[in-house]
């Protein structure tokens, strides 16, 4: 039988889904316990049980000035950023995505300088934001937000066109206006697509947020990281990172799941 | 008077003539089939009668009315494909075929109900009752068609339909 024909079976599928990770947790201890060997204070690559016993550290014990867990102040901040700077993200691709696509005037006069914008490199207008905004949220959020609106716009713009010219005309031949045709045609096909935009867009946004986070903050998952990195504290690293990872997957899933629950016609993507 | 009225048309693409001198007159009620050889000009005849292109010379009048410069509610049209709209259930396709050429593009409260009524009727028409509710990507094509043909029989105006 050829390899492209060979599926694997409902026993076997678990098995192989856990086994990059396993193989890399591996790797992983390995290379620890040899450090920890020649080194016992070793502080590069502390073993698993370190890191687990930081992680639960992190987790229950205040911070020995103000009493909170910075773990989950941390975490809560970052999550506001995220939400607020893909938030307003979304709405601003969503309006201006069904614009270009629909309207041919629109199209001829955003769709260049859209790419354009598309092309200045964030990273490079942190400095400016903060001059601008100041040190505060405003400017954390405003990174996210021109990281990933125009991706957003353009995805949204080219679905927008991908609709079948037919459902279009049919529409006209029922007297739909071009308002009534943005409304019930195009929008309610474009929802969907737009879930599926953010969650690609939100690796980028994580990026944003770490960053403007490193640079200026004093609260924060980014912030927290970049603190700790001056005294090589890698089990609070790792323990962030992991942390990190966890959450982006969970809200990978949730836009997944709500996305097939709430247009179940639209079919399952990635 | 004749209720589709197509006069001395023209179409070229880029120079390249692909009809030439047609005239055609439909009177109300009346059924049309275009047959042809591959590539002959039937898709682009359809496309002139439904004001998606202008004819390079000559005119098509519905009804009387003036030549369309797009397509608009004196024509209903059954594509090959994805003529239905698939983020809408079977019912309120048939509702949209009503609904769309409102302001806001939709009826509520007690309007509502009485479109959805008479949807329902339609369907028992059209043999379509028993999928009222599912989306039309689990109808088969057949019957995804059915639903099309109720859908742009289903609005106001008199029309011809292609």
């Amino acid at each position: 039988m050829r390899l492209l024909n060979q599926i694997p079976s409902r026993a076997v599928r678990p098995l192989l889904i856990i086994l990059p990770f396993l193989a890399v947790l591996a790797m992983y201890w390995i290379a620890s316990e040899i450090r920890l060997a020649a080194n016992p204070q070793d502080k590069i690559l502390p073993s698993p049980a370190t890191i687990i016993s930081t992680a639960e550290r992190l987790m229950t014990e205040g911070d020995r000035r103000t009493g909170r867990i910075l773990f989950w102040y941390d975490t809560a901040i970052s999550l506001q950023r995220l939400a607020i700077g893909v938030g307003l993200a979304s709405l601003t691709g969503l309006i201006f995505g069904l614009l270009i696509g629909l309207i041919p005037y629109a199209r001829t006069t955003l769709s260049g300088f859209v790419a354009f914008a598309s092309m200045v490199p964030p990273l490079a207008l942190l400095p400016i934001l903060f001059i601008v905004f100041g040190l505060g949220e405003v400017s954390k959020i405003m990174l996210i937000y021109i990281g990933i609106t125009p991706f957003l716009v353009r995805d949204l713009a080219s679905r927008t066109v991908e609709i079948p010219h037919e459902q279009i005309v049919k529409a006209q031949t029922l007297g739909a206006s071009t308002g009534v045709i943005a409304l019930r045609v195009a929008l309610p096909q474009l929802l969907p697509r737009l879930l599926q935009a953010i969650r690609l867009a939100l690796g980028p946004a994580w990026l944003f947020l770490i960053a403007a986070e490193a640079i200026a903050s004093d609260l924060g998952l980014g912030y927290r990281i970049f603190l700790v990195r001056r005294y090589l504290a890698m089990d609070v690293i790792l323990t962030y990172v992991l942390w990190i990872t966890l959450l982006a997957f969970l809200l990978d899933s949730i836009l997944r799941l709500l996305s097939r629950r709430a247009f179940p016609w639209a079919g399952d993507s990635l | 008077m004749s209720f589709v009225s197509v006069r001395n048309i023209f179409q070229s693409y880029n120079g390249q003539p692909i009809l030439e001198r047609v005239n055609l007159d439909v009177a109300e009620g009346e059924f049309v089939s275009i047959v042809g050889a591959s590539g002959c000009g039937k898709s682009t005849f359809l496309r002139l009668l439904l004001a998606e292109e202008q004819p390079t010379r000559g005119e098509i009048r519905v009804d009387g009315n003036a030549p369309a410069v797009e397509p608009g509610p004196e024509r209903g049209v059954v594509f090959q494909r994805y003529s239905v709209f698939p983020h809408m259930s079977v019912k309120q396709n048939i509702v949209a075929g009503e609904s769309l050429s409102r302001r806001w593009g939709r009826y509520w409260g007690a309007e509502k109900r009485a479109a959805e009524k008479r949807a329902e009727a339609t369907l028992e028409r059209v043999g379509l009752a028993h999928v009222a509710n599912a989306y039309p990507a689990a109808l088969s094509g057949g019957m995804q068609q059915r639903l099309a043909i109720a859908q742009a029989l289903t609005a106001p105006a008199p029309r011809a339909v292609a």
